[in-house]
């Protein structure tokens, strides 16, 4: 099992943003408000498939 | 393909307090229109359908008011309306499949987009150790 990036950081950090992260899901290569511009930021920064999602906030417990 | 299950941060309603919760959440790579992004979901096998965030099926150059419109239901009786699209989606490790989801702008910020039954769980055998936070696709 490959370590990933630690969310808990994420979401301290980037509450609610978009990130783009790196192939190994290890480190941050954009962030924003606006999905396709970091995907696109990410893809120029030579990232062949970035992970891409918008990090959680802190919410109380759910069910879905 | 193993997992491990990834810690966030939680503030239970009427508490001041954080705690640490583990959700099963996995990085697949979603696949349509020549174009590749990695999506982390949540395994929600409560789930009958996937909902995915509607800014997704941009960068997958799916339009997302294009697809077949979409009700669903969360347990408050909360409604949620999007469009479903297919696409293809590749667990690391393991073939590209077919499947579809609900692309939707009604998924809180607190959530990750969430993988469900139909279009995820009907594709993989999934394996869930909560206890030692570890998840298994084949």
């Amino acid at each position: 099992m490959a370590a990933r990036i630690n969310f808990i950081y994420l979401q301290r950090k980037y509450p609610g943003k978009w990130v783009a992260l790196e192939e190994k899901n290890k480190s941050v290569v954009s962030f924003g408000d606006n999905a396709k511009k970091v995907y696109d930021q990410a893809k120029k920064k030579g990232v062949k498939i970035p992970t891409v999602f918008q990090v959680p906030t802190i919410s109380g417990y759910f069910i879905g | 393909m193993q997992y491990k299950y990834y810690p966030l941060e939680a503030k239970p309603f009427g508490s001041n307090k954080k705690r640490l919760l583990w959700r099963p959440i996995i990085e697949v790579i979603l696949i349509s229109n020549n174009k590749l992004v990695s999506h982390p979901i949540l395994l929600d096998t409560g789930a009958d359908v996937s909902l995915f965030k509607a800014n997704v099926a941009d960068l997958l150059g799916i339009k997302p008011t294009s697809g077949k419109r979409k009700k669903v239901r969360g347990i408050g009786n909360t409604e949620i309306s999007g469009f479903e699209h297919p696409f293809n989606i590749r667990v690391p490790g393991l073939k590209i499949v077919k499947t579809k989801a609900v692309f939707t702008n009604d998924l809180p910020k607190y959530s990750v987009s969430i993988a469900g039954n139909l279009g995820f769980f009907d594709k993989f055998k999934v394996t869930f150790d909560s206890k030692n936070k570890t998840i298994g696709v084949s």
